[in-house]
């Protein structure tokens, strides 16, 4: 919570969310964007079959883990002050998710 | 409930932050994550099972690359990618406590996520004309379980995100409900996570031969 200092003026304190305001909308602007993009580099990867079957699935998955780290870092904001909680179980989740996928990856045939 | 020490701002009315404002605003919050963190090792089990299973049973001409269209897997991807910036546009209105403009960016999210979901019905309905069923072959049941279940995820959100918009239709945005948007606009924004896996995983390496 910001705190304002009692001389701030409400005009200032109006130009202030302003200028504070069209920072985040291009920060999103920016981070909407390079998801657009690098979704676009994925499907034109696999399009014009650029990779051979081993290649493709580290690079899609890291195109992947790219946009989701952008999606939740810039649009769920859990990068803000005061998330370490947020943070911890998140990190826990994904944790248990990896060991799963490997698991179930290597007990099917 | 009501209760909350947090001062309004001047400018917009309603406290900063006016999701957290609260303790129940806080605690949903991080509540929220907390099941989220949970859903992240829920579709991981099935993303699991699904790669595990990819293809296994499936007939010549029924595997991955042979029904798989790119066309409508990127029209999907680029619709629920808008309605995430779209929920993201929404809950800026909201903190500014521009309650017209939150309202309009929620039903554009509705209209993209019902677009998407159209957009798989349309799938769905497709390969079950081919012959890819949920009991044609262990690769259509895992393939079923994952993207249905990302799909029921989907139709949960545009049931929650309109009951929120008709409850609260003729009223302003409040610590008691700015909370209740936040939370699904979260909830929004990972089924879009979840999608991000899904098109890389599932189609795009499903068409790799």
């Amino acid at each position: 919570m910001e705190k304002h200092e009692p001389q701030v003026t409400r005009n200032q304190l109006e130009l202030e969310m302003k200028a504070d305001r069209s920072r985040e909308m291009q920060l999103q602007l920016i981070s909407f964007a390079l998801m657009i993009f690098l979704t676009l580099i994925a499907f034109g990867a696999v399009m014009a079959e650029l990779m051979p079957h081993w290649a493709a699935g580290g690079f899609l998955v890291i195109m992947a883990i790219v946009q989701v780290y952008l999606q939740l870092y810039m649009f769920m904001h859990m990068n803000n002050k005061g998330n370490t909680w947020i943070k911890v179980m998140m990190a826990l989740g994904i944790f248990v998710a990896l060991t799963i996928v490997a698991t179930l990856r290597l007990l099917i045939w | 409930m009501g209760h909350h020490s947090v001062p309004n701002n001047p400018v917009t009315g309603i406290p900063d932050h006016v999701e957290k404002a609260t303790l129940e605003g806080k605690n949903k919050y991080v509540a929220f994550w907390f099941f989220l963190g949970g859903e992240t090792t829920l579709f991981a089990s099935l993303f699991g099972t699904y790669i595990g299973l990819h293809n296994s049973g499936a007939k010549e001409g029924l595997r991955s690359y042979d029904i798989f269209e790119m066309e409508l897997v990127f029209i999907m991807t680029m619709l629920l990618l808008t309605s995430s910036l779209t929920s993201v546009l929404a809950m800026m209105a909201m903190k500014r406590n521009d309650v017209a403009k939150m309202k309009m960016w929620l039903i554009i999210t509705l209209v993209l996520g019902l677009a998407f979901l159209a957009g798989e019905i349309y799938e769905f309905n497709h390969y079950y004309h081919i012959g890819h069923t949920f009991t044609s072959s262990a690769f259509g049941s895992a393939f079923y379980t994952l993207v249905g279940f990302h799909g029921a995820h989907v139709l949960f959100g545009l049931l929650w995100i309109s009951t929120l918009l008709i409850r609260n239709w003729k009223r302003g945005i409040t610590v008691v409900n700015a909370p209740k948007y936040y939370v699904s606009s979260l909830y929004w924004h990972f089924i879009d996570v979840v999608w991000v896996f899904i098109f890389s995983v599932v189609y795009l390496m499903g068409m790799v031969k």
